[in-house]
C-alpha cells in the first residue's frame, strides 16, 4: 500500500457506517507493549533502535497477512507524508516529530495501525467507524496475540504489560471514542458531560489526541486507568457512558429545534452557505462550519449532503492532506484558497473524488 | 524552559488548559508546583476535564520516597529512582521489581489499583503455572523432609529438578 494510495480512500472509519455515527465518529483501542529483551525506548541507543524496529518489523511480517499490511519507516518519509499520517489519525504527533529509527504497520483499510518505536516499544492501534469497541478489541486482540507467540513481552504478573510511563501499566490499553457534541457545546452543556465523566475515570481530549485542541466540537473520551481493570472491564465502563453523552446530545438537539429553530437553522445554513462561497478559509474556520453543517444533515436540515462527505472533508481540507492533492508544498495563504476550491467543488457537486482540487476555481 | 513562576528552576511541570477552544500553557518548577498545589487543583475543577498531564504532574510531584530510595538505581538501566521521579518514564521492565517499593503508592495514586487483571501472554501463563507448582512441590519437599520420608522427598525433589530444568531450557528465570 502506497501513501499515495491512501490519498484517494477515505478509510473505513470515516465511512459514517457504524453504529450510533450520527454522534460517535469512531472508536480506537490501542495496545502499549514492549519487547522484553531490550531496553526501553527512553534509554535505547540509535543502534538499538533500530535493533528493536527490524526485529518487530520481521515479527509483523511474519504474524500478519500480506500484502494486505504495510510497512513504513517514517525518517525517509517527508513531513508532508508524516503531517498526513498524523491528519489520519494513524501515527501520533510524537510519532511524526519523533527522532530515530521508527515505523508504522497499516493494514486493513486502515482499520489497523502499529506504530513501532513510539513512547513503547510497540503500540498497537485498531480504528472503526461508529460505537464498536468490542469488534475494534477483538481485532487488536487478535493481532497481539499472534505476535506475542513469537515477541516475549515485558510482562509482570503483579503489574500487567509493563511500559514507559506507569499510567499505561497494566493492561496497556487506552479505549476512546470520538464524539461529535455541536449542540452541548453550543448550549454550553459540555462542561457537565466532562464533570460526569471525570467522576468514572474517563479523560476527555480534543480530535487528535493528548494536549490537542477540541475543535470541531469533536471529544475523545478514553480510559483513564489501565491498571487493575480487565480489558474486557474497561470497555464496559466506556460502553456505559457513552449512549448517556449520546442521549443528551441527542436531546438537547430535539430541545434546540423545538426552542430556538430559527436560531439553529441560521446556524447550520450559514455555514452551508459559507463553505459554498468562500473563496480563501482557514483550517480552523472549515472545522466550525463543518460541524454546523454535520450537524444541520443529521437534523435533516440541510438533505443535499451525505454524512460520509461531510467526515471527509473533516479530514481532506488538512493543511498535508491538500498539500498531497496539489502535489505541491502550499504555504498558508495558498492552502487557504486551495482549501476553499476544494471545499466548494465537493460541496457543489463539480468533484467528487479527492482530485476535484486541481480543478480549480470552477463556481465563479 | 524556565519556570513561569520562581523564573529560576527549570519547568518540569507542563499543564495544557483547553477551553472554548483557547489554548493555556502552565509551566512551573516541581516546588512551585506543589507551592501551587491549590491553585493548579481549583484551575483545573473550574474550567477543564483531567488531561494526561495531570498524570504526568502526580507522577512528578506526589511520588513519595524516602530519600535512600531516590538514590536507588537499576543495575540493568542504570536509572535512579530520582531520575524517574523527574521524567516520569522508566528505563527498562526491571525498574518495576527495582522500584517496587515507592512504585505501589504511586500506581495507586494513577489507577486506584495495583494488581492486574486482564490478559496474559501465553508464554507468561506457562511460567506462572511453573511458579505455582514449584511453590506447592517445595511445600510437599519441606512436609516429606519433616515425616523423615525420604523417599517420597527424592521423588518430589526429582520433579523440581525437572520443572526447573524446563523452565531453564525456555530461557526463563
Amino acid at each position: 500500500m502506497d501513501l499515495n494510495d491512501l490519498q484517494t480512500t477515505a478509510g473505513e472509519w470515516l465511512g459514517g457506517t457504524g453504529p450510533e455515527s450520527d454522534i460517535v465518529i469512531s472508536s480506537r483501542i490501542r495496545l502499549a507493549r514492549n519487547v522484553a529483551e531490550f531496553s526501553f525506548l527512553s534509554r535505547a541507543s540509535q543502534k538499538e533502535r533500530g535493533q528493536i524496529e527490524r526485529r518487530i518489523q520481521a515479527e509483523l511480517k511474519k504474524a500478519l497477512p500480506q500484502p494486505d499490511i504495510c510497512y513504513h519507516s517514517l525518517p525517509p518519509l517527508s513531513p508532508v507524508d508524516r503531517l498526513f499520517l498524523v491528519e489520519r489519525h494513524l501515527i501520533s504527533r510524537e510519532h511524526a516529530y519523533g527522532k530515530g529509527p521508527r515505523g508504522v504497520c497499516l493494514g486493513g483499510g486502515e482499520t489497523i495501525s502499529i506504530m513501532v518505536n513510539e513512547e513503547d516499544h510497540l503500540r498497537i492501534q485498531g480504528l472503526r467507524s461508529g460505537l464498536q469497541l468490542r469488534a475494534t478489541w477483538e481485532q487488536v486482540d487478535e493481532i497481539d496475540t499472534k505476535l506475542e507467540k513469537s515477541l516475549d513481552y515485558a510482562f509482570s504478573p503483579q503489574f500487567g504489560y509493563l511500559t514507559v510511563c506507569p499510567t499505561n501499566v497494566g493492561t496497556g490499553m487506552r479505549a476512546s471514542v470520538m464524539l461529535h457534541l455541536p449542540a452541548l457545546v453550543m448550549t454550553r452543556q459540555i462542561d457537565k458531560v466532562f464533570q460526569a465523566v471525570s467522576k468514572i475515570n474517563l479523560a476527555v481530549r480534543g480530535l487528535y489526541g493528548e494536549g490537542t485542541q477540541a475543535s470541531g466540537d469533536f471529544y475523545q473520551f478514553s480510559n483513564q486507568p489501565t491498571l487493575g481493570k480487565s480489558e474486557g472491564e474497561i470497555i464496559e465502563m466506556i460502553e456505559r457512558m457513552i449512549p448517556k453523552i449520546i442521549e443528551y446530545e441527542r436531546a438537547v438537539r430535539e430541545q434546540l429545534l423545538e426552542q430556538k429553530k430559527e436560531v439553529i437553522e441560521d446556524k447550520v445554513w450559514r455555514a452551508y452557505g459559507m463553505l459554498q462561497t468562500a473563496r480563501t478559509i482557514s483550517s480552523e474556520e472549515t472545522m466550525d462550519l463543518l460541524s454546523a453543517v454535520r450537524m444541520g444533515v443529521n437534523l435533516k436540515i440541510i438533505r443535499d449532503v451525505e454524512i460520509p462527505t461531510v467526515n471527509e472533508l473533516f479530514i481532506l481540507t488538512q493543511p498535508a492532506h491538500l498539500q498531497k492533492m496539489e502535489r505541491s508544498e502550499l504555504e498558508g495563504p495558498a492552502r487557504d484558497i486551495t482549501r476553499a476550491t476544494y471545499i466548494r467543488n465537493r460541496l457543489t457537486g463539480r468533484g467528487t473524488s479527492t482530485h476535484g482540487a486541481s480543478n480549480g476555481d470552477s463556481k465563479s | 524552559m524556565q519556570c513561569e513562576e520562581c523564573q529560576k528552576n527549570p519547568a518540569t511541570v507542563h499543564l495544557t488548559d483547553v477551553s472554548n477552544n483557547m489554548k493555556r500553557e502552565v509551566h512551573l518548577c516541581e516546588s512551585c508546583a506543589k507551592t501551587q498545589g491549590v491553585t493548579i487543583k481549583s484551575y483545573l475543577h473550574h474550567k477543564t476535564p483531567t488531561y494526561p498531564e495531570i498524570l504526568t504532574q502526580i507522577v512528578h510531584s506526589q511520588a513519595e520516597a524516602s530519600p535512600e530510595e531516590k538514590d536507588l538505581a537499576c543495575p540493568k538501566c542504570g536509572i535512579t529512582y530520582r531520575k524517574f521521579r523527574s521524567t516520569g518514564k522508566f528505563g527498562c521492565p526491571h525498574d518495576y521489581v527495582v522500584f517496587k517499593k515507592g512504585l505501589v503508592g504511586l500506581l495507586e495514586k494513577i489507577h486506584g489499583k495495583v494488581e492486574h487483571k486482564g490478559k496474559v501472554p501465553l508464554r507468561a501463563t506457562d511460567q506462572i503455572q511453573r511458579q505455582k507448582e514449584l511453590r506447592s512441590l517445595r511445600g510437599d519437599l519441606e512436609k516429606a523432609v519433616r515425616d523423615e520420608a525420604y523417599e517420597r522427598a527424592a521423588r518430589i525433589r526429582d520433579k523440581i529438578y525437572a520443572i526447573e530444568g524446563k523452565s531453564s531450557e525456555k530461557g526463563t528465570p
